[in-house]
């Protein structure tokens, strides 16, 4: 009876400090769970905005010259600051697999420069912080000397670039979601 | 003799409650980062990209692939906005696959993986005897651990044609 009494009666930590452990642990467990669960949380996604087109309106390519030309007009109600160019060179191929960027020629292809495997539109000198030069309703040509060991092009593929301002920080952003293809004459 | 006893153990105090609450709360602690040390070991390192978990950068990742069995050239084109740091090759084989990463292959792959909007062109690879091929996308994240990659599931893979 008495070692009954000594159980009950006694007491380990007072009232108090014991609901002040009990929140401090929950609070620490809670913390813990809220970091570990927050990278689940699937945030706002890199890429460009559905408003992106830009469409290849005519592409030529002379054989004689080896010289591929490609009329570009921005479709879109974005800027663009310029695209990726691959071919085809065959219609049975499965994707286009050559990379013609580096064959740009600058000197007639109205200030467009090669950056990155990329072309990058001419800065035409308005008022555009991110750099995205290539105006709606805009019309372009570009020419690229292709080596000689490419005798037949099937098709251009175009992957539009802009420059997207995400979280304050701006990054050059390739638009998957845009990807034309145009037959070459 | 009992009684004694009884008294003894009941009004003899080893230790003061203080001293017994700090050795009490001082133990839990103890064994407390005692278990979470060692279940922590069964927890996989969390990877993160973009300051998301690595595994959600997965469901971005945008590629075409396509394999020309005359030349054995297999080309990767990145079209989405996620850098692919390497990819597994499943390769199933007479009932059975293996699994091969293409930097084992090909020391041709970019050394910082496949930016986006870029293509890769492999050396020549032979495929033929392969019943199947699942390109299996690898990302590069940070991570507290030693190893910051990630390897996607493969549904986010794509079957290569080698037709």
């Amino acid at each position: 009876m008495i070692q009954k009494k000594f159980l009950f009666d006694k007491k380990g930590v007072s009232i108090m400090i014991g609901y002040i452990l009990l929140v401090v642990f929950i609070l620490a467990i809670s913390v813990g769970i809220f970091q570990w669960l927050k990278s689940y949380v699937p945030g706002e996604s890199f890429g460009c905005p559905d408003g992106v087109s830009l469409y290849v309106n005519k592409s030529v390519f002379n054989i004689g010259e080896s010289e591929l030309s490609v009329s570009f007009i921005n479709t879109g109600t974005f800027n663009l600051r310029g695209y990726y160019i691959n071919i085809k060179k065959e219609e049975s191929d499965d994707i286009a697999a050559t990379d013609i960027s580096q064959y740009l020629n600058v000197t007639i292809s109205a200030g467009a420069a090669e950056i990155l495997n990329s072309i990058a539109f001419a800065d035409k000198g308005q008022e555009n912080p991110n750099n995205n030069n290539f105006l709606p309703g805009e019309t372009e040509t570009h020419y690229f000397n292709i080596p000689e060991s490419i005798t037949t092009i099937y098709s251009v593929q175009i992957t539009p670039t802009r420059f997207e301002e995400t979280d304050g920080k701006i990054t050059f952003t390739s638009c998957g979601n845009a990807i034309t293809e145009q037959l070459v004459e | 003799m009992i009684i004694k006893i009884g008294d003894y153990m009941i009004n003899k105090k080893a230790v003061s409650p203080v001293i017994a609450t700090v050795l009490l709360i001082v133990m839990v602690i103890i064994i407390g980062l005692i278990i979470f040390l060692w279940f922590r070991s069964f927890i996989p390192e969390q990877k993160e990209k973009f300051g998301r978990n690595i595994e959600l950068a997965c469901t971005d990742v945008a590629f075409q692939s396509g394999y020309d069995s005359s030349t054995g050239i297999l080309t990767i084109s990145n079209t989405g906005t996620v850098p692919i740091y390497s990819i597994n090759l499943k390769i199933a084989k007479d009932r059975g696959h293996t699994t091969t990463s293409i930097t084992e292959l090909d020391g041709s792959w970019p050394s910082l993986g496949l930016r986006q909007g870029i293509l890769y062109n492999s050396i020549s690879l032979d495929f033929d005897s392969s019943d199947e091929v699942l390109i299996i996308p690898i990302l590069a994240g940070t991570s507290e651990g030693e190893d910051p990659t990630h390897v996607c599931n493969e549904e986010y893979g794509q079957e290569l044609n080698l037709l």
